[in-house]
């Protein structure tokens, strides 16, 4: 595929750094993600996000990293039609923002500030997120039972949501995310509160979903060696703005640091 | 929205604390029949004036009930931060604001049914039925009223505190003019006050039907405000769930 | 005789004096009218008396003031009338010649038993007649229709008793489904 140059001017330095953009190993097909300029602005303070464009194919894990306050929050929730844009436009497996619902039916989200109904039983709590993605009950509750099995619950399935540990709330978390069975995953920090054997069992989850059901992956984290282990692309954000969008190759956490100070 | 109200309904009356709830409305109804058919003072009280206070005590009860679930609708989900997962299924907004307002109708159902019995046991001395259909009627609407705006209020609400406030608010302003005394409320503005307040006209309707005993068909024009406030807050909450937000614009 | 002719000056003005100012209204000027002539009603009832009060004098009657007087002949005295009204006297304008006044008074009697209701009407400048009396009405206040029915208690212990039931019913099959998971 070769390399193409991009200068990429990093804002705060005042510098221009060029780095190289790599596109070996990017999908020829339609992507499964299609970000293109989007901007956002809040009613009141600076841009949230300016001008952000990337792509996500299937198959691929992307991860999406930036210092707090970057914008990735909210690049996620534009994507997946929870906020609209103020400008750009985005396409998820080939459908517009017009076409929210239909967009809703085939991702699978893993918001990093959900909350869980604490007098719900993990098994009701995904067997109702089934039903709501129109399961029929008997297949939800069957595919509720098997996601949690897949994420280390079975035990806890009758238990209250309310005596799940963090991590477990965060395995539950990403069970729901699957529970459609969807094309597209957005993962917003999903190791969050996991001891080093759970991230471990998380991260090799992600990958398979990429690799076996060819599901399009874009995850959020602030550990670099999570994002080096499993993903295949990277972009950083900063201040809202794309600063780097490239095959993740070693060295990525000095890419980072040069990207975001 | 089936879905939406066969998990809220379950989630209250199966799982929760909704029939434990009922049984404490149960326990009081059952103090206040008694005390009012057997304490000797309160027979001073006349037979149709008590039966009255029974049915201000069980629509009273039943309707509040009704207002704070629909008031946790929304806003509750948003304290607890469960919203964002269930507007990130392809369920409609208006299905989702319909499921639990529904279920939250359904609390003045279930307080009227347990009152039934005590309504119809009061009826029996004194004959007649039309204390049960009168209190069936004005309770449906003003149930449908009262969830419907505090529905509205939960979507626009950044939180559950602000959407209870504005629930206690609304049914004080409600409740007032039919509290004032009747030399207030005797000239046109009163008047009009009265007919074009549901909850004043409702409590106009049973003091008519079953203290004074008139015919219901001669307080057919009372009947206009709790029926037009049921369909214009119907309305304003259909309007109000298209544009259901993480976070409500201030 | 001076002193004669002041005596007689003296009576002559005393007399003047204690004659009356002119023309009166008298008991039989002003009449009371009550309707209905009868009354059956029950404890908490409210009844009301139309009272229609006529000027039938030449002149006109001054204010007036009517007064309920609720009698009970077997008790020996009158009923306590603040018991069936709480307003025990009614003041009408002066009423000119011919003119009539109407009242419709609000009676809620809490006793039962039989009673003598009578309006008194009077000037309420004494000095302008006297008063005129309405004719007796005759009220039977009966027990009132008693809220304890047969079914209030069984209704009121087994209402709370099925709720409890089904409530310990429901929660006892969603343990079993808990525990098939």
């Amino acid at each position: 595929m070769g390399t193409t140059l991009v200068e990429i001017y990093l804002q705060s330095s005042q510098r221009a750094v060029r780095l190289s953009v790599d596109n070996a190993g990017m999908s020829s097909a339609a992507p499964a993600v299609e970000v293109n300029r989007i901007g956002k602005r809040y009613s009141d303070g600076p841009p949230a996000l300016t001008e952000v464009s990337f792509v996500a194919h299937r198959g691929e894990v992307t991860g999406l990293l930036g210092p707090n306050g970057a914008g990735k929050t909210t690049l996620i929730r534009i994507v997946t039609t929870i906020l609209a844009p103020t400008t750009g436009t985005f396409d998820v497996l080939g459908l517009s923002p017009r076409q929210s619902t239909q967009i809703r039916a085939g991702i699978g989200v893993m918001p990093e500030s959900a909350g869980y109904p604490k007098r719900k039983r993990g098994v009701d709590y995904l067997t109702y997120h089934g039903r709501l993605f129109g399961l029929a009950a008997e297949a939800a509750q069957h595919d509720a039972m098997r996601l949690l099995d897949q994420v280390g619950l079975a035990g806890r399935a009758g238990d209250r949501i309310g005596t799940y540990s963090r991590g477990m709330r965060q395995r539950l978390g990403l069970a729901r995310a699957l529970i459609n069975d969807p094309e597209v995953l957005f993962l917003d920090e999903p190791t969050l509160g996991l001891d080093p054997s759970g991230k471990r069992d998380i991260l090799d989850l992600i990958r398979q979903l990429a690799d076996e059901r060819g599901a399009a992956v874009i995850l959020t984290s602030h550990l670099l060696d999570e994002i080096e282990r499993v993903c295949d692309r990277a972009v950083i954000l900063k201040d809202g703005v794309v600063v780097f969008d490239a095959s993740v190759t070693a060295g990525l956490a000095d890419t980072f640091l040069a990207a975001t100070s | 929205m089936t879905t939406v109200a066969r998990e809220e309904f379950t989630d209250v009356w199966i799982r929760g604390w909704g029939l434990w709830i009922l049984l404490g409305m149960a326990v009081t109804l059952s103090s206040v029949a008694i005390g009012l058919a057997y304490t000797s003072q309160i027979n001073l009280l006349d037979a149709r004036e008590g039966l009255a206070i029974l049915v201000r005590i069980s629509l009273g009860v039943g309707l509040l009930l009704a207002a704070f679930a629909a008031a946790d609708a929304i806003s509750g989900e948003r304290d607890r931060s469960t919203l964002e997962c269930i507007l990130l299924t392809p369920t409609p907004p208006r299905s989702l604001v319909a499921g639990k307002l529904v279920v939250a109708f359904v609390w003045w159902l279930a307080a009227f049914v347990v009152s039934l019995p005590y309504l119809w046991a009061m009826c029996v001395g004194l004959g007649g039925s039309a204390a049960l259909v009168v209190a069936g009627i004005i309770g449906a609407l003003l149930a449908v009223t009262l969830t419907a705006v505090a529905g509205t209020a939960s979507i626009l609400s950044r939180s559950n505190l602000h959407a209870f406030g504005f629930v206690f608010l609304i049914t004080g302003v409600l409740a007032v003019p039919g509290l004032l005394p009747a030399a207030m409320m005797r000239g046109s503005i009163g008047s009009a006050v009265l007919r074009i307040d549901p909850v004043a006209a409702a409590q106009h309707v049973i003091n008519t039907v079953i203290v004074d005993q008139q015919p219901l068909a001669d307080v057919v024009t009372w009947m206009i405000s709790p029926v037009v406030g049921a369909v214009v807050a119907v309305a304003v909450v259909a309007r109000a769930a298209r544009r259901i937000a993480l976070e409500p614009r201030s | 005789m001076t002193a004669l002719r002041f005596v007689v000056l003296f009576g002559v003005l005393l007399g003047a004096a204690l004659l009356p100012a002119g023309p009166r209204v008298g008991a039989q000027d002003v009449t009371v009218a009550v309707e209905p002539p009868t009354a059956d009603v029950t404890i908490g009832e409210e009844g009301i008396l139309v009272v229609t009060i006529t000027n039938h004098g030449q002149t006109s009657s001054g204010p007036l003031v009517a007064h309920l007087v609720v009698m009970d002949p077997k008790g020996g005295g009158s009923a306590d009338a603040e018991d069936w009204t709480t307003e025990l006297n009614r003041v009408v304008d002066s009423l000119a010649p011919a003119a009539s006044h109407t009242i419709a008074w609000d009676t809620k009697p809490i006793m039962a038993g039989d009673y003598l209701v009578v309006i008194t009407v009077a000037p309420v400048d004494p000095g302008n007649g006297s008063a005129s009396v309405s004719p007796v009405v005759r009220f039977t206040v009966g027990q009132p229709s008693l809220l304890v029915s047969g079914a209030t208690i069984p209704v009121s212990v087994a209402v709370p008793l099925v709720v409890v039931a089904g409530a310990v019913l429901v929660r006892w099959r969603e343990q079993r489904r808990v525990a098939s998971l």
